[in-house]
Order: C-alpha cells, then structure tokens, then sequence
C-alpha cells in the first residue's frame, strides 16, 4: 500500500477488523502470462478480499458492502455481479438477515448513471425489478433520466421495451416519440420506438388505415428534412409483407412528386425503386435503370457500387418479363 | 465486457451549437446529430490538412504498441480487467495481422499456460450438480464462465495456431457449458443469470463450429431467434424490435452463415441498409443517423463480404445451365474510402507509436487498432469472400454448403497509389466539397487495376508492404491460421452429445 493511497482514506481490508477472520487470496496468472495489467495497490487489495469469498462462499451482509467496494473498481465484473446475486437470493431465504431492497435500487441508480452503457448495471438492474419489484416501479421515470442525457443511448431503449413487453402500459409512448423528435428528428433510436409501439399495439400487417396515418407522420418529418434516413425507413417498414402498389398505390404520385422537388435524395429514389419492382413491367422496370444510373452516377457516388448492382439485377428482371 | 460493448460508442451532445449550417439547404436543421456530425466532419478536415498523415500504414509503429502490450497494461486499464481475455484478442491478432506474431518468443506457452487458468470447471466450483457443469473461459483471472470471453479465448488460441494452444481447450466441458447456457427462445445467455441477445449467441455458435462440437441439438431453434432480431431497417438488433446496429448485425448474419440459413434473411433489405451505413467520410457508422467509427470497418465491413458471397453463390446456383456467366462485379462497398478513412483519419502516431482510434481526434487503442486492421484486411481482398468454401470443407457438417470462400486474393484494392491525390484533396480542403473527394476517390477505385500496371517497381513494392493479411470474415482471424485450426478441430472425434 503506497502512502499516498492511504492518504486518500482507503483502509485496507487487513487493517479492518470485522475482516479479521479472512485470509486474502492472491492472483495467481502463472509464471510468465500475457499482457499482465498493472494493478493498483488498492485495486489488488479489493480483489484478493473478493476471491476468498468467493472461494469461502461466504453470503452474509457484509459481503455486500464489500462486492459493491469491489464493484466501483470495476463495475464490469460479471462474477462480482453474479455472485451479488447469489448472495441477494440467499440472505432473501434467511429469516435472520433484514435487506432492503430499495438501497441495491439506490446503487443502481448512482452506478447507471456514471455508466450507462455497462450490460452488467442493465441486467442487474432488471433482475432486481423482476424479482423484488415488479410493476409497481420507477423505472420509466429512471429512463427519461438517462434518455436526457443520452437519446440514443441503445440499453435504456432496449431496457425500456422489456419494460414495455413485461408490464404492458403503453400509454404515453408515442407521445415520448414526438417529444424526443421534436429535439432530433435524426434520432433513430426514436424512430425504431415508435415502430416497436405501433407494432405492438395493432395488427400483423399493418391496417392500411394506420399505414396512412404512418405515412402522413413520417411525410411530415421528412417536409423538414429529405435527407434525413430514418423516416424513409419508417415509411417502408410500414409495407412489411405487403406490397406498397397493391396496397396503397397512389403513394408513387406522392413519391414521384416529392423526387421532383428533392434532387439529390437517394431515399426517395431508393423506395420508388422498391415500388418499380414490384409493378414488374417493361416501363417500370426501364424507368428504374435510369434512377440507378442516375444513382450511382450523379446523386450517390459513393454507394455506386450499389447502384450498379441494383442495375443489372433490374436489368435480369427485365429481361425475363420480355 | 465485450467488444461490441465497444463499439457503442456514442457522440457526446454538445450543447455549443457550432455556427455553421449544412450546406445542403434543404437539410437546414440543427439537432444533436447534424451538431456532432459537424464536430466530426471538421476533425477529418484538420487531418486533412496536417501533411503528417499521408495514406501509409506504419506498421513498425504498430507493432511497437501492440508487442509492449504483451508485456505489459497501463493501470489506467484496470477497469478493464474483466476484458483481459480481449485485449490479449486484440493484441495478438493485431500482431498476427501484421505477420509478426509467430516469431515472438515463447508466445504459444505463454498464452496457452496463461489462458489455460482462465479455463473454468464449473463442476468443482459452485453446487451444481455434476452433469449441469461444464466449464468455458472467464474475462481474466477469479472470473466465472462466460461465452463472450469463451470466444475471445479460443479466438485467441486459433491465432496462436499450435498443438499446444488448440490442447488447452477442453471440448467436451465446453459443450456442456455451452447446452448450459442456451434458453428456450434459441439464444445463449452470456453466463449463469446473464443477459442474452444476438452477440452472446454468435459467440456461442463460433465457439461451437470452431471446436467442431456444433450439434443438431446445440443449433436447435437458433436460427429462428437470429432471424427475429431482423429490423424493419434491414440490419438487426440485440434482440427482437432492438435497433438495426452493426455489431449485432454482424453477430446475427455472422451465426446465420455458419448456420446455413442465409438464404431465410430479408437480403434486399439487409443489403440496402449496410449500404448506407457507409458515410461520406469513407468509414462505416452502426447505426442510422449516428457517427463513422473505425471499428465497423470490420463488424459491417464483414457482413458486405457474407453478403457478396451469397449473391455470388446463389446466383450462380440459378444461372446454372443457363448459359449466363455474370459476376456480381463490384458489389462491395467503396473499399479505397474506407481505407482512407482508417489509414489517413484515423491513425494515431508519434516517433514511436501507433495505433488506431474510432474517430479522428481521439486517441489509440488496441481494440480498435485491431478492428482497424482487420477492416483494412477486409477492403484489401477483393475476393476473400470466395476463400470461405474452401475452408468450408472442413466445417460442412450440414446439407447445405456455406457461404462460399475461395482462395483469390489477387485482386487487391489497396489505396497508397493515391498519394498523388493527397495534395488535391489538401488545397479542396478550405472548399469543404465532400462531392469533389468523393469522385476523387471513386475513379481512383475504379482506375486502381491500370494504376497497378503502369506504377513502377518501387510503387508495387510498396503496395506489398502496405498489405494486411488475408482475414476470415466470420471469425476474425487470419485465413491461413483459421484453415490450420479447423484442419485440427475437424480430424478430431465428435464429441460424445449423450
């Protein structure tokens, strides 16, 4: 232990009384390993505490406060994290020992919040709601926090659909959508929500009365923005397992009017493409040679090998129709 | 903990509006996104124009940080101890990449005796009864079994390439604790009480078919949850109606190959969304409206190769008997970009070091050196694709064949012939004309064959030395040391499955 160290306040665990019984185990990596970390003093000490627990199997009150020391050193560690679990789920049986579950939510909560981006801090954090907790949690309004900071942030938006799938309450979740839009329509996180929600929420396809509706949001977004991806995506995702001409066929008059006023989007171009194919006729299919070759020459070089590859696939289809 | 937790690496939201507008007037909104967007766009533009990054891989200096990493970490890394099993992955492909690892000294008993300890018997520790056990490896040392780890380790091994390394492996604990770890839905939970999604059942599943112990009862129903994750978007997700992301899309089309179940993707969709995720800057972003990261050269870099090998396949399998000979020529991504991005952009030297960073002000590190690397691979060999049937022969434990692989890397797009254009792109730069590089770049690709044939014998030396090696795309591992593994893996007896 440096002094400097012991400056700072930390007191090793053998200068702990109540430890007094424990005998510390070393880290053994063999002779000569590989890419060996150089530890902190402090670090090594938490550690070597750590394994003779893990080794005694020791499950009491006092391990708890030591896994979550340990934890704050690394909060990556899978194996402090699961025998955290062990120890919740074994004390939890004995009668003797009195836990309240809201402090391992209050460590969650300071942990999640300085790393949110850890799959350890999420899945414990759902173990606990699901075991302890259950519907009667915060854990929407613990989202929003994260959310605030970070909206794109791909644990809280996966979190929060096992939330959404396991508890139901779906109330309010489009209307997340269009707040967390009105700051960044290029949030595609917030783009693939809504689709979860409305997914979820309707019929398997979708009902042509909701695909218009779809339609118009996603139009009203992309009025702002044509070059913005995620609301093209949207509005195709929209005709999963239908066919965008059969269904809803006067979209192409929209699509082709929209093409005309925004020079230069692939994505216009990309689901006229789609529409094209699917109508599978001589004049159809030569229009769609020359978006692509407009494509891959003029608006999008850069996927132009792209382009030329939807080309000649066009080409194939068009020589088969003849 | 693992490298796709890496990967997510999002933009910080900066609040200091930057006052500039896109130029393009139609976009002319300002979000978070066009903000960090802009933040980055201006970090290439300083790249630009510093004369110190030319197009040249420094390779010396590469090898410089990776081999000091083998001898020792920063503490600075500490937190990363649970990821050790990575960054020695990291390092040693690296290294490997580079063809320098094998001359090392003692590397293959170092790392076999190292990692040897991090293999666990779950049958000894914990009260499990003796079936239930089984045992893979741990993230670094006291750490419990966990598949994502298991992978690094035996990826690991495979680069190592000995007798003594592939010995380390005890198959048969594996499999048991790989059965242990699969759910009802088909996935593979990371570890016992673990988070399971499309990346720890990839891990799963080429751990399996590395080790030759992919059983019809381990791949059970893993298909069906894999082709789930599929998005509205195209690409995948974690897990179902997650967002199309790169890593979770290269774990899910990754397994899906070894799985033979390409042909049940949507691929028109797939491929139009990976298509997008190259940006302008030449360098692959994860996700829809998010930033270019280094890392994804590989993780999306890898799936376009999957997916060229199955239009490949496929098509030649209708065509057969059809008289028609076409080759889907040309169907990859912009390759010399992404190059140019990795390379010019991203790599962070100084008199002694180098490495390479996820965006162009940040500092090196080994993960994304090695994922830089293998990206550049990836770019490098036109035709690697075709190279995985012939090592499907080994692994072809199913009716259908997989993705095919050949052995071609003749036809190479390497990008240092463009240092003629260094100096246009230099004085483009103030005009900020994204559109200008672009073509730039384009024609250099398309022109790359003739400029290997005029450029003179010191430019063609050059090219050589400036080659990463060949590979796999599924794995991540050099061709010639994933051929030698599954030679080894597949001469061995199939485990007893009970």
């Amino acid at each position: 232990m440096s002094s400097s160290e012991e400056d700072n306040g930390y007191v090793p665990f053998s200068k702990r009384p109540e430890w007094s019984d424990v005998k510390p185990i070393i880290q053994d990596d063999g002779p000569h390993p590989i890419c060996p970390i150089l530890y902190s003093e402090v670090f090594k000490d938490k550690m070597n505490y750590f394994r003779a627990v893990l080794k005694s199997k020791e499950k009491s009150l006092r391990v708890l406060d030591l896994l979550e020391e340990v934890i704050q050193e690394n909060p990556s560690n899978y194996t402090i994290w699961y025998y955290r679990r062990e120890v919740l789920k074994a004390i939890e049986q004995d009668v003797g020992i009195e836990y309240d579950i809201q402090q391992e939510m209050n460590l969650l909560d300071d942990m999640g919040e300085s790393d949110p981006k850890n799959y350890q801090i999420w899945n414990h954090r759902r173990f606990i709601v699901e075991k302890y907790i259950g519907s009667d949690n915060k854990e929407k309004e613990f989202l929003s926090g994260v959310l605030l900071e970070d909206a794109k942030n791909y644990h809280a938006w996966s979190h929060r659909q096992w939330l959404l799938k396991t508890y139901g309450d779906w109330n309010g979740e489009l209307a997340l959508v269009d707040k967390l839009l009105s700051l960044d329509h290029r949030n595609n996180s917030v783009w693939n929500h809504r689709y979860f929600v409305i997914s979820n929420t309707n019929p398997s396809p979708f009902p042509l009365s909701l695909i218009e509706r779809e339609c118009e949001f996603a139009f009203n977004h992309i009025r702002h923005s044509p070059n913005n991806e995620s609301p093209w995506s949207y509005l195709k995702g929209l005709f999963k397992g239908q066919q965008i001409s059969t269904i809803y066929p006067s979209l192409l008059d929209k699509l082709i009017e929209m093409k005309s006023k925004y020079i230069g989007c692939s994505h216009v171009n990309s689901i006229i493409l789609d529409i094209y194919q699917e109508q599978n006729t001589k004049f159809s299919l030569e229009n769609s040679l020359n978006i692509c070759k407009l494509l891959s020459e003029t608006i999008d070089p850069i996927h132009k090998n792209y382009w030329n590859f939807k080309y000649n696939s066009i080409l194939d289809q068009l020589k088969s129709t003849n | 903990m693992s490298s796709i937790e890496e990967i997510d690496t999002d933009e910080t939201y900066i609040s200091d509006v930057i006052n500039s507008k896109k130029n393009d007037d139609i976009d002319d909104i300002i979000t978070a996104t066009t903000i960090a967007q802009k933040k980055m766009e201006n970090s290439i533009f300083e790249k630009l124009s510093s004369t110190e990054n030319g197009y040249l891989i420094e390779k010396k200096k590469i090898l410089n940080f990776l081999s000091n990493g083998i001898e020792r970490i920063p503490m600075s890394h500490q937190s990363l101890d649970s990821s050790k099993v990575w960054i020695s992955f990291w390092i040693l492909n690296g290294m490997d990449m580079l063809d320098s690892l094998d001359s090392y000294p003692s590397i293959s008993s170092r790392t076999s005796k190292y990692l040897s300890i991090l293999q666990n018997d779950d049958n000894s520790s914990n009260s499990r009864d003796n079936n239930q056990g089984g045992g893979g490896f741990g993230g670094g040392n006291s750490h419990t079994s966990h598949v994502v780890s298991t992978f690094a380790a035996v990826s690991a091994l495979y680069v190592i390439g000995t007798e003594e390394s592939y010995k380390t492996i005890d198959r048969e604990s594996m499999y048991i604790f790989l059965m242990r770890m699969k759910t009802k839905e088909g996935a593979f939970t990371s570890e016992d009480g673990g988070e399971y999604d499309s990346r720890t059942t990839y891990c799963a599943i080429a751990v399996a078919s590395m080790l030759n112990i992919l059983t019809p009862e381990l791949v059970r129903g893993v298909a069906d949850f894999l082709l789930s994750c599929q998005t509205y978007e195209g690409g995948f997700g974690a897990y179902p109606f997650n967002e199309a992301h790169g890593g979770y899309t290269f774990c899910s089309v990754a397994a899906l190959s070894i799985l033979n179940c390409l042909h049940k993707i949507d691929m028109n969709s797939l491929h139009r969304w990976i298509t997008f995720r190259q940006s302008n800057d030449g360098g692959f972003e994860g996700r829809t409206n998010k930033l270019v990261d280094t890392c994804y050269s590989y993780w999306q870099g890898a799936v376009y190769i999957i997916i060229q090998s199955y239009f490949n396949y496929y098509k030649k399998q209708e065509e057969e008997g059809n008289g028609k000979d076409q080759q889907q020529e040309g169907l990859l991504f912009n390759q010399s970009k992404l190059q140019e991005y990795v390379i010019r952009f991203c790599q962070q030297s100084d008199k002694k070091y180098s490495g390479f960073s996820d965006h162009p002000s940040r500092g090196k590190d080994y993960y994304h050196t090695c994922y830089g690397l293998s990206g550049i691979s990836l770019s490098q060999y036109n035709e690697i694709g075709k190279t995985i049937q012939s090592l499907n022969t080994f692994t072809n434990t199913f009716e259908q064949p997989s993705p095919p692989l050949t052995k071609n890397s003749a036809n190479t797009f390497i990008i240092s012939n463009n240092n003629n254009n260094n100096n246009n792109n230099n004085n483009n730069n103030n005009n900020n004309n994204n559109n200008n590089n672009n073509n730039n770049n384009n024609n250099n690709n398309n022109n790359n064959n003739n400029n290997n044939n005029n450029n003179n014998n010191n430019n063609n030396n050059n090219n050589k030395e400036q080659l990463v090696e060949p590979v796999h795309p599924i794995y991540n591992i050099k061709l010639s040391k994933c051929e030698k593994g599954l030679k080894y893996f597949y001469s061995l007896n199939s485990i007893n499955s009970k």
